[in-house]
């Protein structure tokens, strides 16, 4: 078994305010084996950041364990975070200072020589930009310069956390490239993000978090085989919603004047629109996607946690 | 641990608003002493004898006879008379550059007074920028042992705190012995010595200063937190005391700053004083204020490291 170079097992986090504990994190079992670009996957509040700041040490877990590269963190976080390249959230740097400065101040707290600052702003395109102050730049340009200072290190791991947000088309392409680049070159990237056509294109394995928890873990290709869609056409959509709902099936979404439902099974779609009288129109299996899968999951998980 | 404190100090160094504040801390006690210099400009005594009549002889007659109702020193080294003298030249505009009423209440204080006011504020700013920015996590990024962190920034303030108010006030008192010798006049003894007393003094209290408005900020989180601090301490001191609460001012800065600087500070305290031969007055000494000082710093800083190591970070 390939060795993990980001592992969590039972990993908790909680926050205790005047309205009582909030858990944002639920006994978070990861695992990223090496060289792989794996998503991370779930919607706003489900966990994923919180798992980062904490794998990175600037959030303490409540409980759990974790490691990096085999190593525990944050004991062991001195020891290997000179291979690890991060950008948690929105870039944070010196409004006031350039591009270049900011790289400069962080390149030179880990003894990271100069020349190599010109090198990570002139790979993800900054150059000529370099020396204006980064309050001017666009968020694109922002992001740029946020994974420049994760180039810094030469990192064998690479955490990402939204690093496309703001950028233009191109510029998504660009830091795709990027992304599969590094895998290429045997970087382990944990990418989180919202746009799952991306993660889906980039990923080689992913897990999909909801509530905190682990809803599914593996290979991209085993996730979206392991979930079929189905479009349902009825003359009443609406009480077709309902009939569907109401035998517990998951409508994912309404689409071109049908229902796309999360189900393996056709048989349960027809039994539940007979048993409420709803006759079918067309029942088509559809080609699953990771946004499928995503979608199916997060809501079934949302569901339960609503039931 | 070097490579992190060039960091910091390269942080500082970049730092517009920090830069500002540095000058602030060369211009104005830079101004304080041109105007003591100018004001300073007086007549020889039987000039102001010669303008002003021999009512002038009357009352410095009368203020060696009762020195103390002119708040003359009757162990003055320089002798009851010629401190006399000086005074009621003083009270026609005429006073002389008096090295040790420059130190005990003119311009050493203000000065150093002006550079604490300053790096507190360097302090604060350097520290809350970060903050404001959340710049902070990315240096962790690169650098996880906070400790080292807090401490490299501290270091840097502490560096820079020491040099500027060295700098600063040795030019000061090098500069009004300068003028004080120029002008011919004679100096009580040891006044010189006295004076690079008090620079020593200024600088370890404008460097706490730094120290206390970067824990301080470094523990709140937020410049504007810590200036909220700093000025409901500093004015909720005032209104204790003027509410009559007049003990209140043995914990308050200014009183401390003061017995800290020049050697003591008296305040007055009526609350027990119901006798006719009760002396009101209270005093401060500067080891007391040595321990008011310390405590306050030692339980920020101790208080700042251990939030900054212990919490999640924004």
């Amino acid at each position: 078994m390939t060795e993990a170079i980001v592992e969590t097992r039972g990993l908790r986090k909680e926050y205790t305010g005047r309205r009582g504990t909030r858990v944002a994190v639920a006994d978070l079992d990861l695992r990223v084996p090496e060289g792989e670009v794996h998503g991370f996957l779930g919607p706003n509040g489900s966990g994923k950041t919180t798992t980062i700041r904490m794998l990175l040490g600037l959030a303490s877990a409540t409980g759990g364990e974790m490691a990096l590269f085999g190593r525990p963190v944050p004991a062991a976080l001195p020891e290997v975070i000179g291979r690890v390249g991060a950008v948690v959230e929105s870039p944070k740097f010196s409004p006031n200072f350039s591009g270049r400065q900011n790289l400069l101040l962080l390149a030179r707290s880990v003894g990271v020589a100069d020349q190599r600052v010109d090198q990570s702003i002139e790979s993800v395109g900054l150059q000529g930009r370099e020396r204006d102050r980064y309050k001017t730049y666009s968020l694109g340009m922002k992001q740029r310069l946020a994974i420049a200072a994760t180039l810094l290190k030469d990192p064998r791991l690479l955490i990402l956390d939204e690093p496309t947000n703001g950028l233009d088309p191109a510029g998504i392409r660009e830091v795709r490239e990027v992304i599969r680049g590094l895998g290429r070159d045997g970087v382990t990237v944990l990418l989180s993000s919202h746009i799952l056509a991306e993660v889906q294109q980039v990923c080689t394995s992913a897990t999909i978090l909801g509530n905190g928890r682990t809803l599914a873990s593996g290979p991209v290709a085993d996730l979206v085989g392991a979930t079929t869609t189905h479009r349902v056409v009825a003359p009443d959509l609406a009480a077709a919603r309902t009939a569907l709902t109401a035998a517990g099936l998951t409508v994912l979404r309404e689409e071109s004047g049908g229902l796309v439902v999360g189900t393996e099974q056709p048989g349960e779609v027809t039994r539940a629109l007979g048993e409420a009288g709803v006759w079918l129109t067309e029942l088509t299996p559809l080609h699953a996607d990771l946004e499928s899968v995503f979608l199916s999951l997060t809501e079934r998980d949302r569901m339960g946690g609503e039931r | 641990m070097i490579g992190l404190l060039r960091v910091e100090l390269t942080r500082l160094r970049w730092r517009r608003a920090v830069l500002a504040l540095l000058a602030l801390g060369v211009v104005a006690p830079a101004l304080v002493f041109a105007a003591t210099v100018v004001s300073t400009e007086a007549k020889p005594f039987d000039e102001v004898v010669e303008q002003y009549g021999k009512e002038v002889l009357t009352q410095v007659e009368d203020c060696v006879a009762h020195p103390r109702r002119y708040g003359v020193d009757q162990g003055g080294s320089d002798g009851v008379q010629r401190a006399c003298e000086r005074v009621i030249s003083g009270y026609y505009g005429e006073a002389e550059l008096d090295l040790r009423a420059e130190r005990e209440s003119n311009s050493g204080p203000a000065a150093i007074a002006l550079l604490t006011l300053v790096l507190l504020l360097v302090g604060t700013t350097f520290a809350g920028h970060d903050w404001n920015t959340g710049s902070i996590s990315n240096q962790l990024l690169f650098e996880p042992r906070r400790h080292r962190v807090w401490l490299a920034k501290l270091l840097a303030v502490g560096l820079v705190a020491t040099l500027l108010s060295t700098l600063v006030l040795l030019a000061h008192w090098t500069g009004l012995y300068a003028v004080s010798s120029l002008r011919n006049l004679d100096q009580p003894d040891l006044a010189v010595a006295a004076a690079y007393k008090q620079v020593v003094l200024g600088v370890m209290v404008v460097c706490a200063a730094g120290l206390l408005g970067f824990g301080l900020t470094m523990l709140l989180r937020s410049t504007v937190a810590t200036l909220g601090v700093l000025f409901a301490t500093g004015f909720g001191g005032v209104i204790l005391v003027a509410a009559g609460v007049a003990s209140a001012e043995r914990v308050m800065p200014w009183g401390n700053f003061v017995a800290w600087v020049v050697g003591g500070y008296d305040y007055y305290v009526y609350d027990d004083c119901f006798s006719a031969d009760c002396v009101p007055v209270r005093h401060i000494e500067r080891s007391d204020s040595a321990v008011y000082f310390a405590v306050i710093l030692a339980v920020v800083l101790v208080g700042s490291l251990a939030s900054f190591r212990r919490r999640d970070l924004p």
